[in-house]
């Protein structure tokens, strides 16, 4: 009875919320769309500033500017020739890794096997000779590490790795003195330069050279052919002479 | 409502009998019938346009990313010209509240391009409406704001701007207050850039920003050290005429072209015909060598004396005793032998020579153009200074593209401002094999002749100088006042660009010697053009590369000292 008399009412109760939920619905979709278009235009105005900052910036940084700047400030040149390598192998002539010790010990005794033929045309001071030397001494330094280095193997493979070289350089004394005397000068200069103390660090390496090979020469003419030849390598020489003191305070 | 209804629905079903209460009832149920129809539409409506309209397309029906006028930009995207929006300031005299003296006080302190006594004539005219400036910058806008003058506004207008400024002046042009295209390319294109379904894609040009840069500021420094009257430089793609740059010196500032004076807003590169002399001999001699009157370049003329042709004689500075081939004439720049060569051509085959090339008619560009000074009757003294170019004035454009189809295998194309994906087809000129002796030739005017200043190591530079007395006011040529060429391709194992420079009227200098020839101006000008762009352009200088020219090599006699 009671139920009867309110149908009528949840009817209109039923239809309305029908409505006020469709109607939330979209009034949701609208809510949407307008924060969409709210985005939008805010995409726009970002871009719009985007594009007057980039105006801005280009024009700041406009041409006559940047000349201006580099007239005044930078003052950069024309890149030459020389400046741009053509491949990969030409970019590899530049590479000079770190030398080690086993290669600086091999690049002073090589310095002595060049002298040995005796070739003033390399007396020329400039860069590039003294990167086409490099490579050439490569090749011979496993030769004559290999000579020495066999019958040692076996014996100082757990020993320190700068010890057996001093070994080698004492042993290769006596196996290479049958030869020229020029070789026994650089063995020697080798020798001080891995046994020098602190004070020979100084000295130039002139006078290195000269020091050791006066015992040994044995032909005068020779000797000051070596010391002219070799102002390229002192650097190397320098380092030689430097590098043994560190492994010997290790 | 409904609730209402069923009970008026009711009442009026009940039978009383009383006809009065029921016509009451009925009137009433009417009324409520309408207003509930009423409500109804409203609410369907509403309904309706909140589900089936869609608000997206009041946004995107005018896309404010869209500039009104189209961007131009370089070939590789910089932006050579732009529309912002500017401010503009403008006043209402009419509704002034301030006293205008003193208004228009303060406005001459902030915009001093008017006095204090025009801005207030401006004020004290009544008038509705008056701009006080346009494309104001917002420092302005902002102190003329503090001003605190009601009847003094500020608009945003769309603004033509050229962020490079001077950059490219002659080949962009610029715009009226309306935005309309006055000159150079923004008059050119003005269709595209307006047409509202392109605007939104922007215009690239075949100007390289970073050349043209180089270019310009080369030439200028070259018109400040040789004082001289102006100067135009070209570098053009040989192989699809596209314009990488093209400079005039003096130049202007788009942004305020109207307070520049003529003689900057005057194109030489376009406009200006010369005489560009010696320039002309390798295309005279390349003719020949197709023509087959030359048959080979050791092929020797007399070179010692003067030839004379009516009341002219043809002599050379310097000249090559004896007599001299191909190879000297060129290294040596010999006027007497390469008239004897445009004789030998004769005048038909000189002109077909010059018509091919398109000197008989304005050059081929998209801007605005002069017409060259084409002889029209050919005399025999005609044909033989067109040889070495006098007698006939021609644009630089001209030139460059007579040397582009000299180098590139002997194509003529025209040029081109437009950045082109396909090169057009363009018309034969010079046989390839020709092309490729003439090449070899150019280098060796720069390894051995009047060109060696105009090399820059490692680009493999080959080219012309040429020196023409200029046609003084009075008529007749001032031997003092020059016009200078120097006409370069690069590099020559594989040419990709020609470059050329002009000074026009160049003074000596003291390390100038004294010379005002060529070789002493416009040839440097080149050289650094091309050490400075040579990379950007993807020539990268190589000290390992050059064109075979040991057999011209041996052609030239060392004992000429110059």
């Amino acid at each position: 009875m009671i139920a009867r008399g309110f149908k009528s009412v949840i009817w209109v109760g039923a239809v309305g919320a029908a409505a006020i939920a469709c109607y939330m619905v979209s009034l949701q979709v609208a809510t949407e769309r307008a924060d969409l278009t709210k985005v939008e235009s805010q995409i726009i105005a970002a871009k719009r500033d985007i594009r007057a900052l980039q105006t801005e910036l280009g024009t700041r940084g406009r041409m006559s500017q940047l000349e201006t700047w580099n007239a005044e400030v930078l003052a950069l040149s024309a890149p030459t020739a020389s400046q741009f390598l053509p491949d990969q192998v030409t970019l590899a002539r530049f590479d000079q890794p770190e030398a080690t010790l086993d290669q600086t010990i091999g690049q002073v005794r090589m310095a002595s096997a060049e002298t040995a033929p005796e070739t003033p045309a390399t007396a020329a001071p400039s860069a590039p000779v003294v990167r086409a030397a490099a490579p050439a001494a490569a090749p011979a330094q496993p030769m004559v590490r290999q000579a020495s280095f066999t019958p040692e193997l076996p014996r100082s493979s757990a020993a320190l790795p700068a010890k057996p070289k001093i070994e080698q350089a004492k042993a290769d004394k006596p196996v290479t003195k049958p030869g020229s005397a020029k070789t026994i000068a650089a063995k020697a200069e080798v020798k001080q330069a891995a046994v020098a103390p602190a004070a020979a660090k100084k000295p130039d390496t002139k006078t290195a050279a000269k020091a050791p090979a006066k015992p040994a020469a044995k032909t005068a003419a020779e000797k000051p052919r070596t010391a002219k030849a070799e102002p390229k390598l002192a650097a190397p020489v320098k380092a030689a002479a430097k590098k043994p003191q560190g492994s010997a305070g290790n | 409502m409904a609730t209402l209804a069923s009970d008026a629905l009711r009442k009026g079903a009940a039978p009383i009998g009383q006809t009065g209460l029921s016509i009451t009832y009925q009137r009433l149920m009417l009324v409520m019938l309408v207003f509930a129809g009423v409500t109804f539409m409203i609410v369907g409506r509403l309904l309706f346009l909140q589900v089936f309209t869609d608000r997206a397309d009041g946004a995107s029906l005018a896309n404010p990313l869209i500039p009104p006028r189209a961007d131009i930009l370089d070939r590789n995207g910089v932006p050579l010209a732009r529309t912002i929006d500017a401010w503009s300031i403008y006043v209402h005299p009419n509704k002034l509240l301030g006293d205008p003296k003193a208004v228009a006080e303060r406005l001459a302190a902030l915009m001093p391009e008017r006095s204090a006594a025009e801005f207030e004539s401006i004020l004290r005219s009544g008038k509705s409406f008056q701009y006080l400036s346009r494309r104001a910058v917002p420092e302005l806008v902002q102190a003329v704001n503090a001003l605190g003058e009601p009847a003094i506004s500020f608009a945003r207008e769309p603004e033509r701007l050229y962020p490079q400024t001077s950059l490219a002046g002659h080949i962009l042009g610029w715009t009226d207050f309306d935005g309309r295209g006055v000159s150079g390319m923004e008059k050119v294109l003005e269709g595209r850039l307006t047409d509202p379904a392109q605007r939104g894609t922007p215009v690239e040009l075949a100007i390289d920003s970073r050349v043209q840069a180089a270019m310009e500021s080369e030439l200028g420094a070259a018109v400040t050290k040789f004082s001289a009257e102006g100067a135009t430089g070209i570098v053009l793609d040989i192989h699809t005429g596209e314009l990488i740059a093209m400079a005039s010196a003096p130049n202007f500032n788009p942004n305020a072209a109207g307070r520049s004076d003529a003689n900057a807003l005057f194109n030489r590169a376009t406009l200006g015909v010369y005489e560009l002399g010696s320039t002309f001999k390798p295309l005279t001699v390349a003719a020949a060598i197709d023509a087959g009157v030359i048959k080979s370049v050791a092929q020797r003329y007399p070179s010692g004396a003067p030839i004379a042709i009516g009341r002219f004689r043809i002599k050379d500075d310097h000249p090559i005793a004896g007599s001299a081939n191909i190879v000297e004439t060129l290294v040596h720049s010999s006027n007497i032998v390469t008239a004897q060569i445009a004789d030998q051509m004769g005048e038909a085959r000189m002109q077909a020579t010059f018509k091919s090339l398109g000197f008989n008619e304005p050059a081929h560009v998209e801007l605005e153009k002069g017409r060259p000074l084409y002889p029209r009757e050919w005399s025999r003294a005609t044909v033989l200074t067109s040889g070495f170019g006098h007698g006939i004035a021609v644009s630089p454009l001209h030139l460059a593209s007579a040397y582009a189809a000299l180098v590139n295998g002997g194509i003529w194309r025209p040029a081109t401002l437009m950045k082109v994906k396909h090169a057009p087809a363009g018309r034969r000129v010079y046989s390839e094999e020709t092309s490729m002796t003439m090449r070899k030739l150019l280098r060796m005017i720069v390894l051995e002749g009047t060109g060696r200043k105009g090399e820059a190591p490692g680009f493999r530079v080959g080219g012309k100088t040429g020196t023409a007395e200029k046609v003084s006011s009075s008529g007749g040529y001032s031997k003092k006042v020059n016009v200078s060429t120097f006409a370069a391709a690069f590099p020559m194992d594989n040419p990709r660009y020609v470059v050329i420079a002009m000074l026009d009227a160049p003074h000596a200098t003291a390390d100038t010697f004294g010379f005002t020839t060529a070789a002493w101006n416009a040839a440097p000008v080149v050289s650094r053009v091309i050490s400075r762009t040579g990379p950007l352009l993807g020539v990268l200088p190589d000290d390992r590369r050059e064109i075979d020219v040991s057999a011209m090599m041996a052609l030239v006699g060392k004992q000429q000292g110059h």
